[in-house]
């Protein structure tokens, strides 16, 4: 009786979108999609763990809008990340060039949202732990302050 | 030998915005409230109050001391600017400025000629004010295209026409600010030929990356180097078509300006100026200006702050103490005949010696 009949979902409407200068960002697409599943698995069942991250980290969708082509990307770079040893992540993360860390860095933050099991997340941790001493603090700042996020 | 850092400690609060006069003997600044203060230098890093400045009703956000003519000019979270000037009493009066903005100033500076300055916005556009005798005040022009976003930082080339402005739209753009009322044709530069008032030099920024909290033009205005909060330092030589950033290990910078024609130095949220060579195609760092965080860490703790330590970084020992000499973010820095002064969140000054920085580190290269 006290509740209004007619629906509320003009609420929901981002009014500043009507807005005449609407900020919208420039992101250009570059085609990029993903890592192929098929090599990333051919390397890691072959024993190349540090090949199939650099594979995995190739074509980060980072300029897509589409959820799942990132959620997809993500888990095959956990796939990668958790066939090393703990051993073999030194070596891999010292491999990389600066860009590549810095995607790892953002795939290493997407995986933490994705909810994982516990020794996935323990494997993240020290990833994350290595990429941050060797890219330090700034890897991080870029996965937030980065407009092409993943 | 010099010493490197000279540290003056004005108050609890945070420095939000500072001006040294032409000699340093002076400075006005503002602790995060609707006040300037200017202070007189009484020797040896000590500081005496002189002057209180009070007109702003908001919090003022911007400070410039013109060297040459000794006018101070102030802009705010109010909307408002004001030119002071001291009368034959000494006392500071304000000139009215019209800046004709809906939403809060954030930054200002004078040109280099000290005939007119720029206000940088949260209106989305840049406020460009020449003095107008007739009645006595300042009015002004707009920079409004294509800017979408807050202007946070504005550097002036030294031919008083082009102005360098970081915006929160992630792009850092030189505009020409030629207003033909009061100045001559300038000749053209490597940032372009055809300098109307209002156009559009040059765009630089990858437009993905972070805000741009700080720009600085070099001493001969053929170098542009900016700073964003996706802690890169870019690099622009007049006539290049896009910049080239460099990312860094750091935390953000929020101020950055050159101190030699192949140096620039940057400060931010690591508490410590960072020096940056220009080699080859871009920056690399060089060196951190403050090197008090290579002592040896941690003091043994007590009591209460022991268990708390163990239960917040699993330690017994203490690594709470920021070591660096600015305790707090450094919210910028300035030129200074011999070196660069930083101020701080922690409501210090430090006036640094870029002479005796080059002898102690030797990886900097003036």
């Amino acid at each position: 009786m006290t509740t209004s009949s007619l629906s509320r979902d003009f609420r929901k409407i981002n009014i500043e979108q009507y807005e005449e200068d609407f900020y919208e960002d420039e992101i250009v697409d570059n085609g990029a999609r993903g890592p192929d599943m098929n090599q990333v698995q051919s390397f890691i069942s072959a024993g190349k763990p540090q090949d199939a991250l650099k594979v995995a980290l190739q074509n980060a969708p980072t300029c897509v809008n589409n959820p799942q082509t990132k959620k997809t990307a993500a888990e095959i770079v956990v796939r990668a990340l958790t066939s090393h040893k703990n051993s073999q992540i030194q070596p891999s993360v010292d491999s990389l060039t600066p860009d590549e860390l810095d995607i790892l860095m953002k795939y290493i933050y997407k995986a933490f949202s994705l909810n994982q099991d516990s020794n996935t997340c323990a494997s993240l941790l020290q990833w994350h732990d290595k990429v941050h001493t060797k890219a330090g603090s700034g890897a991080i700042v870029r996965v937030l302050a980065d407009r092409e996020r993943l | 030998m010099a010493a490197t850092a000279l540290q003056s400690q004005f108050s609890t609060r945070p420095i939000s915005c500072f001006s040294f006069n032409a000699d340093r003997s002076k400075v006005a600044l503002s602790l995060n409230d609707p006040v300037i203060y200017i202070f007189k230098h009484t020797g040896a890093g000590k500081w005496a109050k002189t002057d209180e400045l009070r007109e702003h009703t908001g919090k003022v956000t911007g400070v410039s001391w013109a060297p040459k003519s000794n006018q101070i000019v102030s802009c705010g979270a109010d909307r408002n600017a004001y030119v002071w000037k001291q009368n034959n009493e000494g006392v500071w009066k304000q000139v009215m400025v019209l800046i004709r903005v809906q939403r809060g100033a954030i930054t200002v500076k004078w040109s280099p000629q000290e005939n007119k300055f720029a206000i940088g916005t949260a209106a989305r556009l840049i406020s460009i004010c020449y003095y107008e005798a007739s009645n006595d005040w300042w009015v002004c022009k707009h920079i409004k295209k294509p800017i979408r976003s807050s202007v946070l930082s504005l550097s002036w080339h030294p031919n008083n026409i082009l102005l360098a402005a970081g915006t929160s739209d992630f792009k850092c753009r030189v505009f020409s600010t030629y207003l033909k009322e009061i100045e001559e044709k300038p000749a053209a530069t490597s940032w372009g030929k055809k300098m109307s008032f209002a156009n559009l030099m040059g765009e630089f920024g990858t437009g993905v990356g972070g805000w741009i909290h700080g720009c600085s033009f070099s001493d001969d205005g053929e170098r542009l180097a900016f700073i964003g909060h996706d802690s890169t330092v870019s690099f622009v030589q007049g006539g290049m078509e896009s910049s080239i950033a460099t990312k860094t290990q750091f935390l953000p910078f929020t101020d950055c300006t050159w101190i030699s024609p192949n140096a620039v130095v940057a400060v931010g949220f690591d508490c410590n100026p960072m020096v940056f060579n220009l080699q080859g195609p871009g920056f690399f760092f060089s060196n951190k200006c403050d090197d008090s965080d290579k002592k040896s860490g941690g003091s043994v703790l007590s009591g209460r702050a022991m268990f708390q330590a163990m239960d917040r970084m699993a330690s017994s020992t203490s690594s709470e103490t920021i070591k660096t000499k600015h305790k707090n973010t450094i919210l910028s820095v300035s030129r200074t005949a011999d070196g660069f002064a930083t101020g701080g969140a922690d409501g210090q000054i430090i006036q640094w010696n870029v002479n005796a920085l080059a002898s102690k580190f030797s990886s900097m290269k003036l």
